[in-house]
């Protein structure tokens, strides 16, 4: 038995999912094997570790340092504590730590992700990992009842699915097809990619090939190119040539076909609908963003097209691609880069709005949205904290008391660098009430009991400008992204109103 | 010997316990029922313990009859280990040295952060909300087996993490 076999049955074991023919193996391997035993109990014992580690952090006593934790051992009146309240704790615990983890995910951060979405065309997804193009994919279920979407394994296979489908990623060599009509164009580096349905599996020598797996298990395949190898457990191995189709039935019997290749998808095809739905995202966006024009809601708006701003000034920056072929960005790359604008007013209510791709997540300094310059009283800072948090904040007055920054502290993790993010932050004075939205869902709201209308007046978007006079230098706090419009409302948009932008203008 | 005497010996004792009782009953709630019926009994015969080793035998004896008794009560098993596979498995987990813990607890510390947000919310989800692999499945919308294998990864990368974390320090795992 392999390792990886035998990890597999201990966690069906634990996982009470583990079938008696298998549970029998797992009784052999461990009766047989002192090193299992101890592979096992290695398990046992993470578990252990990980109850233990929520109650520690979470106990108040959450030193990390060897001094204070062999305190704590010593202290008879924690030992008592800690055995009577641990339940709570433990509860409690997790949150803080995960919380933390968050916090922390920037730097060194373990990926999972085994191939990146290149694209999704006119995806009605199903479930509730819908990833946006650019994503980073981990091991998981995709399903969708139309569209096509183009993934990228990281193995270096191009695969494309047309919906209705359900596939589950199970590693950069390998995929589990539900339904679904399929593409692979599969180079020698990835020779060995597989392809597992039902009834058969399908592992690649080196081709292009397609697929039509329904619902009911029947599939076909076709080779265009190469040669690929399919095994079912009911037929012995068989190969499949360039030219060649057949059909496999719910036994995983096959048998010869005569076939057209118009059943199944084309990387041509996925690459012309792409186009035209941009085009078509591109005109309905225009419509919308004409409208914006005349919209006395709208206190200004970037919309980063056609390489020129109506107001304000760029600093450094680049003209880049937006969300989609056709829409214009703002790439922010050096220390420097910056917008600088003039929004004059006093809010009592606004809605901040912008598209970003995210490109990195520095561990310990800001990245500025929109910044006012130096810290003014009741003048705003929209920012990323650390780590990918979301924050707006204000200036006070000389002795005024710090209110709870309205600061969101997970937004963005290491998944979410290079693809388009829709972001968004209200404030309403009335409420006394901060809200933040991520991809048009809410994620955090906080009450921010201001009592005053805030400011932003002069500032920068994607940078800060400090005073010149400055007794030292501060650590910079410029964007590392491309931004493709910013949109500030002198109202706070309904949840509704965020979630429909967020839909009808979504890459 | 008093309550303080006797918390002081078998905590160092607990991070073993806690994974044993989880891995018989498999769900975090449960265990911790289990851990707290224990140490009531304990408490109940704190003049009849003899010494540190008898105390530590007797708890890990209550703690095992106790959690076959809940499992037996709430159903929750379907399948265990043959009987003489797991004496084998919990006299080799009982028998693990608990003098590194802090090392240990560190190294755990360090190797979750640097887990995906992904991960961290199933082991959240599976170790801290009490729910079973199936109903974080559920709640994720993804196929058990999708999640079984999310748990597989997560505890190979920790393991491995946390062993490298420890070889740094001259420790094993």
């Amino acid at each position: 038995m392999t390792d990886e076999d035998f990890n597999r049955l201990t966690t069906l074991y634990f996982e009470d999912a583990i079938e008696s023919g298998d549970l029998d193996r797992l009784n052999l391997e461990l009766a047989t094997s002192p090193g299992r035993v101890q592979q096992f109990n290695d398990i046992r014992s993470l578990a252990g570790l990980i109850h233990e580690y929520g109650r520690s952090v979470e106990s108040g006593f959450a030193e990390t340092g060897r001094k204070n934790r062999d305190r704590r051992m010593k202290s008879r009146a924690f030992l008592a504590m800690a055995a009577t309240t641990f339940c709570a704790l433990l509860l409690i615990g997790i949150w803080t730590l995960l919380s933390q983890n968050g916090h922390d995910a920037a730097d060194g951060e373990m990926d999972e992700s085994i191939a990146r979405l290149k694209s999704a065309v006119k995806v009605e997804w199903l479930g509730e990992n819908q990833p946006a193009p650019g994503a980073a994919l981990e091991p998981g279920t995709l399903e969708f009842a139309s569209g096509m979407t183009e993934l990228e394994f990281y193995s270096g296979a191009r695969v494309i699915v047309e919906g209705p489908a359900r596939v589950e990623l199970t590693s950069p060599y390998s995929v589990h097809c539900f339904q679904g009509k399929i593409r692979a164009r599969v180079p020698e580096e990835a020779q060995g990619f597989t392809i597992q349905t039902h009834s058969f599996e399908l592992v690649d020598l080196g081709t292009e090939f397609g697929m039509n797996v329904a619902s009911s298990g029947k599939a076909s395949v076709r080779v265009f190119d190469g040669e690929v190898e399919l095994n079912s457990a009911n037929q012995e191995k068989k190969s499949v040539l360039g030219g060649q189709s057949v059909l496999i039935n719910q036994a995983g019997i096959t048998s010869l076909m005569e076939d057209g290749d118009a059943i199944y998808p084309s990387f041509d095809d996925i690459q012309r609908q792409a186009d035209s739905d941009a085009k078509s995202k591109q005109e309905r966006w225009a419509r919308w963003n004409e409208s914006l024009r005349s919209d006395p809601r709208i206190a200004k708006r970037f919309d980063f097209e056609n390489q020129t701003l109506d107001e304000g000034v760029i600093v450094g920056c680049q003209w880049a691609e937006g969300r989609w072929p056709g829409k214009g960005a703002l790439e922010f790359r050096h220390t420097g880069d910056r917008v600088r604008v003039a929004i004059p007013g006093q809010f009592s209510e606004l809605t901040l709005m912008t598209w970003i791709r995210l490109d990195a997540l520095p561990r310990r300094r800001f990245q500025a949205l929109l910044l006012t310059d130096e810290h003014r009283q009741d003048h705003i800072h929209w920012q990323l904290p650390p780590n990918g948090g979301l924050a707006l904040g204000a200036g006070l007055k000389p002795g005024e008391s710090n209110p709870k920054p309205p600061h969101k502290t997970t937004v963005f993790d290491q998944q979410k660098l290079g693809v388009w993010s829709h972001i968004c932050t209200t404030f309403s004075q009335e409420q006394g009430m901060v809200r933040h939205y991520l991809d048009g869902k809410k994620i955090s709201e906080h009450v921010f009991d201001f009592g005053r209308p805030l400011q932003i007046g002069i500032g920068d978007i994607g940078n800060w400008s400090v005073p010149a006079k400055s007794p030292k230098p501060r650590a910079p706090r410029n964007f590392v992204g491309a931004m493709d419009e910013m949109t500030i409302w002198n109202v706070t948009l309904s949840p509704d109103e965020i979630h429909e932008i967020y839909q009808q203008h979504r890459p | 010997m008093d309550r303080n005497d006797i918390l002081g010996i078998l905590m160092p004792e607990r991070t073993k316990q806690m994974g044993f009782a989880w891995s018989i009953l498999r769900e975090s709630h449960l265990a911790e029922d289990a851990y707290q019926d224990m140490l009531t009994k304990v408490f109940e015969s704190q003049d009849d313990f003899e010494g540190p080793k008898h105390l530590r035998d007797w708890s890990w004896k209550v703690l095992r009859n106790r959690c076959y008794e809940l499992v037996r009560i709430n159903k929750t098993r379907t399948a265990l280990l043959e009987d003489a596979v797991l004496d084998l498995v919990d006299s080799e987990l009982e028998s693990r040295d608990t003098g590194d813990q802090d090392d240990r607890a560190d190294a755990l510390r360090a190797c979750l952060e640097r887990l995906t947000e992904n991960s961290r919310n199933i082991v959240r989800m599976r170790f801290f909300d009490g729910l079973p692999g199936k109903e974080v499945a559920k709640k994720l919308g993804r196929k058990p087996d999708a999640i079984y294998k999310n748990l597989q990864r997560i505890y190979s990368t920790l393991s491995e993490c946390i062993r490298h974390k420890l070889n740094e320090q001259g420790l094993s795992l």
